[in-house]
């Protein structure tokens, strides 16, 4: 096969490098085909939102000089890998537009800390990924410029709010994805679409560049189709930043224990998890048969107890807005953003500008967030909020010294359909499992462990790191590996599928989008990312 | 469904968070949050007496500062790249009066 | 309207500060690396910090921490070790992230105080002080001999970040009112700013403007500002609220703003003082509002009216790490304390036997205090000797000079610490009067020329020879029978026609002294 036609994004990190290697194919050819492929099949998924081709070919071209001059080892190690950002992440020259029409003509003037970082590695950037408006939501359905779709059923949602970060990784139209979790939102779509996602310790990467939702709550992290590939994500954007006070100094190699089995490793399971209502039988079935696999292969399963986990909720929908509300206030119309034509006044502005440019999502957030934290009713959620917050870190704490790592559930049914789930309070129900890893701020992540027994859709399996001990859940995730194997390229996307589900994109290119702007070139050329 | 929330609250929680709501949006904002409001009722319910709150989730992080040394910054025209609406190098805004003026 | 002293009579006035500073002696803002410089083109000192680009996270400046420590402690405050940044919500064009970064209950400087002195004019408006005896004490002032010092409390100081500068456009004079559009520059933005909040201690505008001299002062002294009050890095807004003498009840309190300066914050004080003495007397309400004053006008007018408290959505900076100050870190910063203002009057009074009305206004600039300390250097041996007058022309001629010509500094004058010793050298060995002394400065100045040879190159040399001027002074009264009569007989007043008449006839340079003795031993 001619190596314009191959389908370099739905290969792995270690294939790319090798074939790089072996000089079987270059790295402007990865990107020329990876570009091609998008707009073939992203029509379907719609996981895109702007391709950056001229980013692609100038990295490529860096990297073709390296291997050329023999020095491919001195291009990080994701050289070459088509890579992609959830579209919250600031990549100079190109839209930021976090799925919002506040935001629909925002071209960036700076790159965020983990985009540069990818980018510094090796990576290949293609484009920016859908997501719900403001990363508010769980299924891409708020997304302003139309929601992503599900590449193992274009029918149903592909969860979110990094759903265009999931849909592409599993249609193959990236090999490497960024996404943000607030409250699971890189695991719940993970498990949508049956890719391994990652949400590092908070503190893990940096979240500079990264528009924020919930500055408490949100940790970057990858999607990829393998462990290893995640791993060496993570290896690429993790550790201090000293653009962003909350960012730590990990210095882990998080390839480094992939191999070791977890034969002596002890893992905990909740019961309270497991009984919890909404929980669907098919995905309780693989949560059980995962830690059947696990058991086999020589690890110690442990009950734990995280009895405030159930306040985990509402804890979430008091922080989580209240932050937003803030976070979101410099969206004003004024040095940037949505501006409603015609006022004469600022407050007439304001009002008509943030009600025209924020989705309803959006504006329940704000609204929520700003009554949680007014006068009188701070003490009454806020705070407690805040309180429970300790518990619940205690609790983890407790946890974890009884076990390494921590199996449960990641959403508690598999992918749902289009307009299915329509009541915000219900939507959020989606969260359950996953909410209180980030009000603790430990890592977590979904591991696919194949296709759910009723619907025949992916099913992810959430694995819980102490703080700072990501490497746990990758060590038992590389180990269900071995079992489930790698995920694949959703059928319908597969380089050999009979029948492609794709149909021609019509993307618009981050070099159109800001014609008469001066592209940066690589990474740092910013001069304000990284450290 | 306790009602936490009246439409006139709505309306003020509206004109502080500057989102200008139609008299049907106040309507359905108003049943969207007295639902969730409701549903965060467990928060409302523990006993966290003489819990200490965490505010910033990982602890033991203090004192985190730069040095007082200068960075490049941006140029004027970049600063002013995504404005809106630009005048002699400021950003433009329209009649402030009946903001509340003054802080 | 009545006039601040009989208001007073009647009435207490209860005078609360808020006073900002902003760290213009740092290089970068608060929260980024960008320059901090006043008067750069619009918008060039900007990034995504500063502008709140969506995505942009802050880290805080170092040095500005240690300036608020250094403030701290320079204003007998406790350091607070644990303390937070703090959200505060509202919307306004000049905040980019339309929150303001600033601190919570806990700031890192809490519970100091500042010692005023208060004497001369200054304590008239005080009028319970006079009726008490030296060293006894009332509330939070102790008499004096000179008048009596005040003991106000500082709340707290907390570290927070400037807004950037807007310019309204369409209306009359840059106001806001009737402005159809404004400007935002947002190169200000993000300065970091300390704000100190008073107790309400003070009881007098007097009080008020010396509390405000004294910080600035001390923020001079430790560096941490340029304190430049026309271009806004030291303002100030009043709170005041009137109570009947006696009553124990605070009254309902207007905010001031727009007291830009020193007689501006005396006088926008005492006006609002006046004025709600006024509405109170004619049985009228004070309404809680915010007033602007304006100086041209002379008086306060209403922004905005505010009955019930902003409510800001205060909460704790999830982006900024907490701060658990340690005992090293705060006494590496205790170490930087230089002398101040205070200590070093002591010093003065001590060293050189200044009274403690001349070492207090000595340093009340460090570069004129500074000066003095040359200028006894200079004098060695006679430093005791000469200190009084040295104090005498600093505190007299050299301030009046340099408030006469803004702009000027003490170290571009050519007045040296040796031309000023040897000038009071001149006065104090009689070699030419004191008149003649003003002269002679003002020469030095214009010339840039040492006092000896001034005096030398205009023949000044002061003529104390009792027999010349005896014969002079025999003249004078012989030529004005009539006065020496009328003098006898009680006009006592005469005295400085005959001595006018002795200077006229010695070309000014006669030793008035001498002339002065003489006429009264004749006279006698």
């Amino acid at each position: 096969m001619a190596a314009a036609e191959r389908a370099f994004p739905a290969m792995g990190v270690r294939e790319i490098r090798a074939g790089l290697a072996a000089r079987e194919f270059s790295a402007r050819e990865i990107a020329e085909a990876s570009l091609a492929r998008i707009r073939a099949l992203d029509g379907a998924t719609h996981a895109y939102l702007e391709t950056t081709e001229r980013l692609a070919l100038d990295q490529a071209e860096r990297i073709d000089a390296a291997v050329a001059a023999g020095e491919l080892s001195a291009c990080g190690p994701l050289a070459g890998v088509p890579v992609a950002f959830k579209d919250n992440m600031n990549l100079a020259g190109t839209h930021t537009t976090c799925s919002s029409a506040m935001l629909a003509n925002y071209v960036s003037p700076y790159t965020a800390t983990c985009v540069a970082r990818t980018i510094e590695a090796g990576g290949i950037p293609l484009g920016k990924l859908n997501m719900d408006e403001f990363a508010f939501g769980s299924s891409t359905e708020t997304s302003a410029f139309g929601p992503s779709r599900n590449p193992w059923d274009l029918e149903r949602v592909p969860g979110g709010s990094s759903g265009g970060s999931a849909a592409a990784v599993a249609a193959g139209l990236a090999t490497v994805a960024l996404g943000s979790d607030t409250g699971g939102s890189i695991r719940q779509p993970g498990s949508f679409c049956g890719t391994v996602a990652v949400k590092p310790t908070y503190g893990v990467v940096s979240r500079y560049g990264v528009v924020a939702f919930g500055s408490s709550l949100d940790q970057v992290g990858p999607f990829a189709r393998s462990v290893e590939d995640a791993a060496l994500a993570c290896n690429a954007i993790a550790g201090r930043d000293a653009l962003d006070c909350t960012s730590q100094d990990v210095r882990t190699d998080f390839t480094a224990n992939l191999a070791e089995g977890v034969r002596g490793m002890r893992i905990g399971v909740v019961p309270a998890f497991m009984e919890a209502q909404g929980l669907t039988s098919e995905v309780k079935a693989k949560v059980e048969e995962a830690a059947n696999h696990l058991s086999a292969l020589g690890a110690k399963l442990v009950e734990v107890d995280l009895p405030n986990a159930q306040a985990a909720m509402s804890a979430y929908y008091v922080l989580g807005p209240c932050e937003a509300f803030s976070n979101l206030a410099r969206f004003d119309s004024v040095r940037y953003g949505y501006r409603d034509p015609g006022h004469k006044d600022l407050g007439g502005q304001y009002e008509a500008s943030r009600a025209a440019g924020f989705g309803p999502e959006a504006r329940r957030r704000i609204m929520l967030g700003s009554y949680l934290l007014s006068a009188g009713v701070y003490d009454t959620y806020y705070y407690p909020a805040q309180q429970v917050r300790t518990l619940i870190t205690q609790d983890y704490a407790r946890a974890y010294e009884q076990v390494d790592c921590i199996l449960a559930p990641v959403s508690p049914r598999t992918a749902f359909r289009f307009g299915e789930v329509s009541d915000p309070t219900d939507m959020y129900l989606s969260d359950m499992f996953t909410i209180s890893i980030n009000i603790a701020g430990n890592g977590g992540m979904s591991m696919p462990v194949g296709l759910g027994a009723d619907t025949n859709l992916p099913v992810g399996v959430q694995l819980i790191s102490p703080q700072f001990k990501d490497e746990n859940m990758l060590r038992a995730a590389a180990a269900l590996e071995t079992v489930y194997g790698p995920a694949p390229v959703a059928p319908g996307f597969a380089p050999d599928a009979v029948e492609p589900l794709g149909r021609p994109a019509s993307l618009p290119d981050a070099a159109d989008a800001v014609a008469g702007v001066d592209l940066p070139g690589l990474a740092g050329a910013d001069g304000k990312a990284g450290e | 469904m306790a009602q936490h929330l009246t439409e006139r609250d709505v309306r003020g929680i509206a004109e502080y968070a500057r989102i200008g709501l139609d008299e049907a949006e106040v309507a359905q904002m108003t049943a969207d949050l007295n639902a969730i409001i409701d549903s965060l009722k467990p928060i409302t319910e523990y006993d966290l007496a003489g819990v200490e709150p965490t505010f910033h989730p990982i602890g033991g992080l203090s004192n985190v500062m730069r040095e007082d040394a200068e960075e490049p910054g941006f140029a004027q025209e970049v600063a002013l790249a995504n404005a809106p609406a630009a005048q002699d190098g400021c950003f433009l805004v329209p009649s402030i009066l009946g903001e509340g003026g003054d802080r | 309207m009545r006039v601040l002293e009989e208001v007073l009579r009647d009435w207490e006035a209860v005078i609360g500060l808020e006073i900002h500073a902003e760290l213009t002696t740092l290089e970068t803002k608060m929260f980024c690396g960008c320059k901090l410089e006043f008067g750069a083109p619009p918008n060039t000192h900007t990034c995504p910090v500063c502008l709140g680009l969506p995505g942009a996270l802050p880290v805080p400046n170092k040095a500005a921490i240690e300036s608020i420590v250094l403030a701290g402690l320079a204003t007998n405050c406790d350091i607070e070790r644990r303390s937070m940044f703090y959200r505060k919500n509202y919307m306004y064009p000049d905040m980019a992230k339309n929150f303001q970064t600033t601190q919570g209950p806990v700031a890192f400087c809490m519970r100091g105080h500042l010692d005023l002195a208060v004497d001369g004019p200054a304590a008239r408006e005080r009028v319970d002080a006079a009726a008490l005896s030296e060293g006894e004490a009332l509330g939070n002032i102790v008499r004096t001999a000179e008048g009596y010092t005040a003991h106000v409390g500082i709340t707290r100081i907390h570290m927070e970040e400037d807004a950037g500068k807007m310019v309204h456009v369409g209306g009359g004079e840059g106001r806001i009112a009737g402005a159809t559009h404004s400007l935002v520059d947002y190169n200000r933005a993000g300065t970091p700013l300390i704000e100190l909040v008073t107790e309400p201690d003070l009881r007098t505008p007097e009080e008020a403007r010396l509390f405000m001299q004294k910080l600035r002062q001390i923020y001079l002294a430790i560096g941490i500002s340029d304190c430049s009050m026309e271009e806004g890095s030291l303002r100030c807004d009043g709170n005041v609220s009137l109570r009947r003498r006696g009553e124990a009840e605070f009254g309902v309190k207007t905010e001031l703003k727009n007291m830009n300066s020193f007689k501006n914050l005396h006088d926008g004080l005492a006006y609002e003082i006046c004025r709600q003495a006024e509405v109170l007397e004619e049985g009228g309400r004070v309404l809680q509002e915010t007033r602007h004053w304006d100086p041209s006008a002379k008086r306060t007018i209403v922004m905005r009216t505010k009955e019930t408290a902003d409510d800001y959505r205060l909460f704790p900076e999830p982006d900024l790490a907490p701060y658990n100050l340690s005992e090293e870190f705060v006494e590496r910063v205790r170490a930087k304390l230089p002398e101040l203002p205070d200590a070093r009057a002591a010093r003065f009074e001590r060293d050189f036997g200044l009274s403690p009305y001349d070492a207090r206004h000595l340093v009340e600039s460090a570069e004129v205090a500074a000066f003095f300390e040359a200028c006894m250097d200079e004098a060695a041996a006679e430093a005791g000797a000469l200190a009084k007058p040295v104090a005498n022309l600093l505190i007299n001629d050299v301030t009046a000079h340099l408030n006469a010509h803004a702009g000027e500094a003490l170290a571009d004058l050519p007045l040296t610490p040796a031309r000023a010793v040897e000038l009071v050298r001149l006065v104090s060995e009689d070699a030419i009067s004191s008149k003649q002394g003003k002269e002679v400065f003002a020469a030095v100045l214009a010339e840039d020329e040492d006092p000896a040879v001034i005096v030398e190159a205009r023949g000044m040399r002061q003529v104390s020879d009792a027999g010349a001027i005896e014969a002079v002074v025999d003249a004078v009264l012989a030529a004005n029978p009539d006065k020496v009569a009328q003098y006898q007989g009680g006009k006592t007043g005469l005295i400085g026609f005959f001595v006018g008449q002795c200077m006229k006839e010695m070309r000014g340079q006669g030793n008035p002294k001498v002339i002065n003795e003489l006429l009264a031993k004749r006279l006698g």
